[in-house]
């Protein structure tokens, strides 16, 4: 009887949430555990939990990113200019990423080289790089129409959705650099203990600034796929997701301030926003309540989550 | 020796903010015959009140713990209540305002409590905030635009007090000066310096921090909706971003005024002349007829200088002090 | 090749710190195989001298020369590629990550065309590093929840990852039990042996001889001599160290002691590790608490201070129970607390004198909220003068005093509250001897007043010299308890340690 009252202890309180959650939003409508409604709710999030993930990598690190939002915003910008150009796709990926990488280089570069505030740095590239995306789309979404493009972020014949499929071999990709190189390792050094890392010889400066253009490659790439599911570049798409990627960070059980995290804990995160998200329709809340909604379920989730970790690491 | 230099690099630093506010002064007299004109020198200080207003409130957070990234969400929700109290429900303004400004300290009062009782850092617990109280204030108004307020309501934004001074410059100085009070002449400010500094140190030294932390960040959400309903009395309309574009104008404005982000050092004063000198840059460029899409990534690109400028000054002159 | 007789050799090192000189024209050297002994009060220059050789710090004058060569540009990653290892005192592993992680942290194991970490080639190659020292360490641990002394063995086989030639341990001993230093003697006469050289960091003068071969002494950032370990007496050590007899630093008027005004009964908390503690004290009274660091001292001040919560047992000033304290009720009734770690919790650094001083007085000089700078002025000049705090003015920023003269604002603003009781934690850590004999006599005049204090410190003597009645921590608990005429320090050290064998701390 212990065991399994332990064991339920054991399972992440945001889980729980997530449970209670579908199981409410399923009685108001019958359509919404269906295999249908589930690929779209996945193909809808499918782009968030990228740019979540980027930020987990930054959280771990010891960092932040505000700027998240707005190098994806711009990725997707410079994307569908070189789709309307008639790129080969494999350019066309390569200048999404490389757009969001360059970003994240600027941010690496004011952070770890010039030694910023995190949060000055990415809040003033936020706001250089809304600019940017404004001026190149003359303040208008660029309408995408190449099919072979498209296809990336396309829910094809209605059953497979390649959005999700795109970003989850980017989350295969990011899970293989957390787990498996050198720059993952050191992410969880830096945050964990950036003098000992320093001290046992590690170029932490130039970690710390791939951490920051790691985490912009990411989201140039969320930026690629968001063009091609919606098959348009919106100016000012990005705005609010660096929060949500935060909030899902934190959500997942990545703790602020020390290095601590796994970007898979993440995925919870993301997809408790995403059920919020599809369920608000599905219960018929207006979309105009959503985002005070969701804004709101948000930072209750995260105060519960702070408060319960702080219970966890006071009892040790 | 060594404190005369460290004095030194203070002055130096604080001299370059006095430089970059003459320098630009004579290049917008340079673009622009108009620039000099007296009806245009008032024009860009009545745009920076609004500024400064919020400025005091976001230099006193960011002096005790961290920046109140709420603001210009606060201002936005609290311009809408007090816009739509007087305009749908016929309240008496001066009530209205009561209630918004009241509204403004007790999202204040969240956002301290957020950081200071739960432990959620400030740039976590007011971005979050923000985003939710932004979509109560669409909700609220709908993407409708409110306007065409009563003259008593105006008079806040458009009136003059004693005849000559505007109203939204009268309210800056009332502000401005009761900030630099507080700041200097009383326990509070006091302890909002040390808390700031050392909050461990505040704390062992009998100092109520989770208090202090949370009255510094009513007064930011207070003076957040003062500066919101100053605003929309002046633009004599309210819709629900109004805020919106302030948020980061008004970070860069603290941080030029060399207020440090670490907490725990910086002035009200310095503030005042960051947002003169952002009040400048945004009046060249409408004198330059800058698009608006260009106008947000010049403000971005000046944080980012001016803070980069003053990090290099600093080392450079504390690799002096070592030769 | 007369210059390669010494692995290392440091030259007139100098190093400034704000109001301070760290290092004057140290010199420092090494020869291979040899365990050197570098000894120091603390605040001496010893880790800083290290901090150099790991090329952490910059240092403003001198030279190193490894194996008869110049170092330019020191950086600690061209002092590993030198072959310089250093085990620092404080925890510097990556905590949430493994041991294996942890131990080829600059430089995985890599398959793939350097694509992949090859976390079983990893491993593997831990286990065997481990298994030279001699020591069984799980590699898959995560390295914050292993003891200190495994964590130690992982510091080592971290050094060992490279040609090691130069190895640095901190106070290696300090945190370990007796067994457990044996075998840590063992594995640095395994190393000797293969011709590194140890630069050995320690405060006991008792393990000196078993280990060291020749011993460098410094005080308050010089270089006092180098001598052999064989010919030197521990009394010849410690004169070098003090550079005068440490009796007459301690000058105490004991009196009869007054009525009570703190009692601890029955105080335990689990978070913290302190176990049914009972403590008095008395005014007029000086009481130390010894014990090692770690044993739960500075809990038990910051318990009595309300700074932390307790589950268990009571508190009461002047007979009087504290319920739900916080550091402002202490305070507020008349306690005040010098705490361990200046620069984290005593002092805002980048505030002036004045501000520190009458920090936490400010509802009391203040009660209207306005602060009168003509009354701030008087009342801080006065403990500047009383206190003899070396600064130019009371508004300069106190960062750039000196350590001594630091602390002495830390007890400015403790005699501004006008408190009854004081609670020293660690007062003389990190400050020159000067500064030291002040600060005694100031407790001594407290006590004369009829206050009462309660002082924590790792330096026997200032205990034994200054206090009337001693209690002694081992692991959360208070193992023993002397009056001034039955404490030696064998018997002290004996309890702290949990240990028959009669050991000597300085």
């Amino acid at each position: 009887m212990n065991k399994i009252i332990k064991r339920i202890k054991n399972i992440p309180p945001v889980l729980i949430v997530i449970f209670i959650l579908v199981i409410v939003f399923s009685q108001f409508s019958r359509n919404y555990l269906t295999i249908r409604n589930l690929l779209i709710i996945l193909q809808q999030s499918s782009v968030l939990l990228v740019i979540s993930i980027a930020a987990t990598f930054v959280i771990i690190s010891g960092g932040l990113d505000l700027s998240l939002g707005a190098i994806m915003t711009i990725s997707g910008v410079t994307t569908a200019l070189a789709v309307n150009a008639g790129l080969p796709i494999i350019l066309v990926i390569a200048i999404g990423g490389l757009t969001g990488f360059a970003c994240g280089a600027v941010n690496g570069t004011l952070i770890a080289i010039a030694g910023m505030r995190p949060f000055i740095a990415t809040l003033g590239l936020q706001g250089i790089l809304y600019g940017f995306s404004l001026a190149l789309t003359n303040k208008v979404g660029i309408h995408v129409s190449n099919e072979k493009f498209i296809f990336l972020g396309d829910l094809v014949n209605r059953v497979v959705p390649m959005a999700a499929i795109s970003c989850a071999i980017i989350f295969l990709f990011a899970l293989y650099v957390q787990n498996h190189t050198t720059l993952g390792r050191y992410a969880y050094a830096i945050g964990g203990n950036e003098e000992g890392a320093r001290l046992s010889g590690v170029n932490t400066t130039f970690w710390k600034w791939l951490v920051y253009a790691f985490a912009g490659l990411l989201c140039g790439l969320g930026g690629v796929i968001l063009v091609a599911r919606l098959e348009v570049a919106d100016p000012i798409v990005g705005i609010q997701w660096e929060f949500e990627a935060i909030a899902a960070t934190i959500l997942g059980g990545s703790s602020l301030r020390i290095g601590k995290g796994d970007i898979r804990g993440t995925i919870i995160g993301v997809l408790l926003i995403a059920i919020l998200r599809s369920g608000l329709n599905v219960v018929r809340v207006p979309s105009i309540w959503q985002p005070a909604t969701i804004g709101t379920i948000i930072i209750l989730s995260i105060v519960f989550q702070v408060i319960i970790t702080k219970k966890e690491l006071g009892k040790k | 020796m060594i404190a005369n230099k460290k004095k030194k690099v203070e002055l130096i630093s604080s001299l370059s903010r006095f430089g970059a506010l003459f320098i630009l002064v004579v290049i917008g007299s340079m673009i622009s015959d108009v620039f000099l004109s007296g009806r245009n020198i008032s024009n860009v200080i009545t745009n920076a009140s609004v500024m400064i207003i919020l400025g005091v409130g976001q230099t006193i957070a960011i002096i005790t713990n961290g920046p109140d990234l709420s603001a210009g969400s606060i201002m936005t929700i609290c311009a809408v209540i007090a816009a739509i109290l007087v305009k749908t429900f016929g309240m008496f303004f001066l009530w209205a305002f009561g209630l918004a400004i009241i509204l403004g300290i007790a999202l204040g009062l969240l956002n301290g409590f957020m950081i200071s009782k739960v432990g959620i850092p400030s740039f976590i617990s007011t971005y979050g905030l923000q985003w939710a109280v932004f979509g109560f204030a669409y909700l609220i108004l709908r993407g409708y635009v409110l306007y065409d307020f009563t003259a008593s309501f105006r008079f806040l934004g458009n009136g003059y007090l004693f005849g000559f001074i505007q109203m939204p410059i009268a309210v800056m100085i009332i502000v401005v000066i009761s900030g630099i009070a507080v700041m200097k002449w009383t326990t509070l400010g006091r302890r909002f310096y040390s808390v700031g500094a050392n909050s461990e140190s505040a704390r062992l030294s009998g100092v109520d921090t989770d208090k202090t932390v949370i009255y510094a960040f009513m007064i930011s959400g207070g003076l957040a909706a003062l500066a919101g309903i100053v605003l929309v009395a002046r633009i004599n309309a309210v819709q629900a971003d109004i805020g919106r574009s302030y948020l980061l104008p008004v970070i860069a404005t603290v941080f030029m005024g060399g207020t440090s982000p670490t907490g725990g050092q910086g002035s009200i004063i310095g503030t005042v002349i960051g947002a003169l000198i952002i009040a400048i840059v945004q009046n060249g460029m409408n004198l330059l007829a800058v698009p608006s899409e260009w106008r947000e990534a010049i403000i971005g690109a000046l944080i980012i200088i001016t803070v980069l400028i003053d990090i290099l000054v600093r080392k450079r002159f504390t690799h002096l002090q070592k030769a | 090749m007369e210059q390669t007789e010494y692995l290392l050799e440091m030259k007139n090192i100098s190093k400034f710190f704000p109001g301070v000189k760290a290092l004057d024209q140290v010199g420092f050297t090494l020869k291979r195989g040899e365990v050197h002994v570098l000894l120091g009060e603390n605040g001496a220059g010893k880790s800083t001298l290290m901090k150099v050789l790991a090329g952490a710090y910059v240092p403003d004058a001198g030279e190193v020369l490894v194996e008869g060569k110049k170092v330019e540009r020191f950086s600690p990653r061209r002092a590993q590629s030198l072959g310089v290892g250093i085990i620092y005192q404080e925890f510097n592993l990556v905590p949430y990550i493994n041991v294996a992680q942890n131990i080829f942290i600059d430089e995985f194991p890599k398959k793939w065309f350097n694509m992949r970490i090859d976390h079983k080639k990893m491993h593997v190659d831990a286990d065997s590093l481990l298994a030279s020292l001699s020591m069984n360490v799980d590699t898959h641990a995560i390295a914050q929840e292993l003891p200190v002394a495994q964590q130690q063995m992982v510091e080592v086989a971290k050094a060992l990852t490279h040609d090691l030639k130069i190895l640095v341990m901190d106070e290696p001993t300090s945190a370990l039990s007796d067994r457990e230093i044996e075998k840590l003697f063992d594995m640095i006469r395994a190393l000797t042996a293969k011709g590194i050289g140890i630069i050995f960091i320690s405060h006991r003068l008792q393990e000196i001889p078993l280990i060291g071969d020749r011993i460098t002494i410094l005080r308050d950032g010089k270089y006092i001599g180098t001598r052999e370990v064989r010919e030197t007496t521990s009394d010849q050590m410690v004169s070098m160290m003090v550079g005068r007899d440490l009796g007459s630093l301690f000058h105490r008027d004991f009196q009869k002691s007054g009525e009570q005004v703190l009692k601890i009964s029955n105080l335990s908390s689990k978070k913290t590790g302190l176990k049914h503690i009972n403590l008095e004290l008395n005014r007029g009274e000086i009481v130390g608490i010894a014990g090692l660091v770690g044993s739960g001292r500075s809990e038990l001040a910051r318990a009595a201070f309300q700074a932390d919560k307790y589950e268990e047992g009571e508190v009461f000033f002047f007979g009087e129970k504290i319920k739900h304290g916080n550091p402002r009720k202490a305070i507020q009734r008349g306690m005040s607390l010098i705490p361990e770690d200046r620069k984290r919790q005593g002092l805002s650094l980048i505030l002036t004198v004045a501000e520190n001083i009458v920090l936490s007085s400010l509802s009391k000089l203040y009660p209207t909220g306005f602060i009168s700078f003509k009354k701030e002025d008087e009342i801080v000049k006065k403990y500047i003068k009383d206190l003899r705090i070396a600064t130019p003015h009371s508004r300069q920023i106190v960062q750039n005093l000196s350590g001594g003269n630091q602390q002495k604002v830390v007890l400015a603003k403790c005699l501004c509250t006008e408190a009854e009781i004081y609670i020293f934690d660690e007062p003389t850590r990190g400050i020159d001897v000067g500064a030291k004999g002040e600060i005694y006599s100031f407790m001594n005049e407290l006590a004369k007043m009829g206050k009462a204090v309660l002082m924590i410190s790792s330096e026997l003597p200032e205990i034994i010299g200054m206090c009337d009645r001693i209690y002694v921590m081992r692991e959360g608990n208070i193992v023993a308890d002397y009056n001034k005429e039955n404490a030696t320090q064998e018997k002290i050290i004996a309890h702290a340690m949990g240990a028959k064998k009669e050991e000597c701390t300085i």
